[in-house]
């Protein structure tokens, strides 16, 4: 049985332009203690799609149809305050900026301990020992010495460690991280990334990583879901679909990526995939990918493409690839 | 804290407002140690006896007595009482009530903040010692209902500037991150935005304190605040103005002592706004 269950979930935000349709048709599944990815350009639904699963989107989001299920209860249909109690408790979340993510009126100390008081109910000197060993295991050196540390006295590395040690303070079974690495440098994005596999294999945590960055997301997760236009396009185990893409957009992606052709060449020009993602309040017809495809056809814009499951892999073309290799 | 205090040395009329703010907060806890006299004590042989430096004062009585005989000295030092129990409480009136108001109308949005909105508008567009004196003449005079009439006055900024404040927070993303860590409205607007809107709120509570001052100065002046005899600077200045040819020291020095705590605030306020806010400051 899943952890998490996402059925047949469609969003719509109502914004000055109209409705847009952020998610079509979401449906993917968490088991215990896997990393997922999720990958895709900016606007793609990756983040809408983090947010909805514990249910905290802005409050102009329709959710249209769809259900998400946690441990078999489904979210949509739980009251305000068992929300709560599964925020940040058996579901946490960290983010992009981690040092605007940090109340900059709080200590580190006070910042953690909340959670951990108004999710276990633990009293001052309990909370405080817990949070000295939290920050140990997120590797911050000398915890005892940044309990009274304002977070504009951190570094970006060290904001996001404390942010990593909030959300795992209650031990959740699924840690979103929602591009935990893209305001931070390459060296502690590495670390970060460590960090969050370490802590995954030790808590056998559920992990959903989100990232514009396929190379991170091939490297730390068990399977990938690439998103475009708020449907999913492809879904797979994170190796096959980097080694054999079989929808267009994936392999425009890869190809997108610097390091794997630049050195064939002197004058080599990094691939783009042309053109832009369409305007989700007016949607083109059938393929979402249609204007943008190299390989599309009269069929991919008079039809609703559906998802296929070709072996183990599910993908939405109805030219999928064969034999690409990267 | 020790950057603050830096920024705020910076500037040396901030540091004289809060010096002088200091001096008058002392002189007024102290009165009764500081004033030779009660404020209500009438001398019937001394009646307007002028102040100390022109002829004819005495050293008995060193700003001279009012038409009743009253110690112009000891009023002064009363009156600095009743004038910073009023800002006093007229802040502490405005920042209750205008913090809860504006922590709903920012953090829920919709109808229950234009509702709330639309009311501060009302008072905002009626002249504020217009709004104050109707809101007397349905209290009736009195020291309490001075602070009530000048709070509502005030009220509108307060609201105003925590409603914006709140609304800036709540899109940042320690918001988002504290609703993602289970946090109920309470806890994410109370308890995690609220002190992050702390600093433009004291600095428009530092101002609130003189513009109180001077409100309720006016509706003494009016009649309509302090009652006589209580020593209240707005008060004299109004009981005086019929003796302002014969004996002009009767109006200045209430007068004066209006002007100088009115200033002291206002300095120590921008002082504050330059030290908390410097994107606010003026080059």
């Amino acid at each position: 049985m899943a952890l998490l269950e996402v059925k047949n979930l469609n969003i719509d935000f109502s914004t000055a332009h109209g409705t847009v349709k952020a998610l079509r048709n979401i449906e993917f599944t968490l088991n215990q203690g896997e990393a997922l990815g999720f990958v895709g350009e900016s606007g793609s639904g990756k983040s809408v799609t983090s947010l909805a699963v514990f249910d905290l989107l802005a409050s102009n989001a329709i959710v249209r149809s769809g259900e998400i299920f946690f441990e078999n209860k489904n979210i949509f249909k739980m009251s305000e305050k068992e929300k709560q109690a599964l925020r940040g408790s058996s579901i946490s979340m960290i983010f992009q900026d981690p040092m605007s993510s940090l109340n900059p009126c709080f200590t580190v100390e006070y910042q953690i301990g909340e959670v951990l008081r108004f999710h276990q109910g633990l009293s001052k000197s309990q909370i405080r020992g817990k949070v000295i060993e939290l920050l140990q295991q997120v590797g911050i050196p000398d915890p005892q010495a940044r309990l009274n540390n304002y977070p504009h006295e951190l570094s970006g590395g060290m904001s996001q460690r404390v942010m990593i040690a909030m959300a795992i303070a209650c031990s959740p079974k699924i840690l979103i991280a929602d591009e935990p690495t893209t305001a931070l440098d390459v060296t502690i994005q590495k670390q970060i990334l460590q960090l969050l596999q370490k802590l995954r294999k030790e808590n056998n945590m559920a992990l959903i990583l989100v990232s514009h960055d396929l190379g991170v997301i091939a490297q730390n997760t068990d399977r990938l879901l690439v998103m475009y236009a708020g449907e999913i396009v492809e879904e797979g185990l994170s190796q096959d679909v980097i080694k054999a893409p079989k929808h267009p957009y994936t392999e425009g992606l890869l190809r997108c990526l610097p390091g794997l052709y630049t050195h064939e060449a002197q004058n080599f020009r990094l691939p783009t995939i042309t053109g832009i993602v369409p305007n989700l309040a007016d949607r083109p017809s059938g393929c979402q990918l249609n204007p943008r495809c190299r390989y599309k056809t009269e069929a991919c814009i008079q039809q609703d493409i559906a998802f296929q499951t070709i072996n183990n892999r599910k993908v939405r073309c109805i030219h999928p690839l064969t034999g690409v290799q990267i | 804290m020790k950057d603050f205090w830096y920024l705020f040395r910076q500037n040396r009329g901030a540091v004289l407002g809060l010096a002088l703010v200091v001096i008058t907060s002392i002189i007024a806890l102290l009165a009764p140690v500081l004033a030779p006299y009660e404020p209500i004590t009438v001398f019937e042989s001394a009646l307007k006896i002028p102040p100390i430096w022109e002829e004819g004062g005495t050293t008995q009585y060193f700003l001279g007595t009012d038409d009743l005989g009253r110690d112009v000295l000891s009023r002064l030092i009363y009156g600095a009482r009743v004038s910073l129990g009023i800002g006093f409480f007229v802040v502490l009136f405005t920042v209750t009530i205008g913090l809860i108001l504006g922590l709903i109308a920012g953090s829920f949005g919709g109808w229950i903040d234009a509702i709330i909105m639309r009311v501060i508008d009302i008072l905002m567009a009626l002249p504020s010692i217009l709004l104050a004196v109707v809101v007397v003449a349905i209290l009736g005079p009195s020291l309490i209902n001075t602070v009530i009439a000048v709070g509502i006055v005030y009220l509108p900024n307060v609201v105003r500037i925590v409603r914006s404040s709140v609304m800036v927070e709540k899109k940042k993303n320690y918001v988002i991150a504290s609703r993602a860590f289970g946090a109920s409205w309470f806890r994410i607007y109370v308890i995690n935005v609220l002190p992050n809107c702390m600093a433009p709120l004291l600095i428009q509570a530092t101002f609130g304190f003189s513009d109180g001052i001077l409100n309720a100065a006016a509706l003494g002046f009016l009649g309509l605040g302090a009652q006589p005899p209580t020593p209240e600077w707005g008060t004299m200045l109004s009981d005086a103005r019929a003796y302002i040819e014969s004996t002009p020291w009767l109006v200045t020095l209430p007068g004066l002592c209006i002007l100088f705590v009115v200033i002291a605030f206002n300095l120590l306020g921008d002082g504050l706004r330059d030290a908390l806010d410097p994107k606010a400051k003026k080059n």
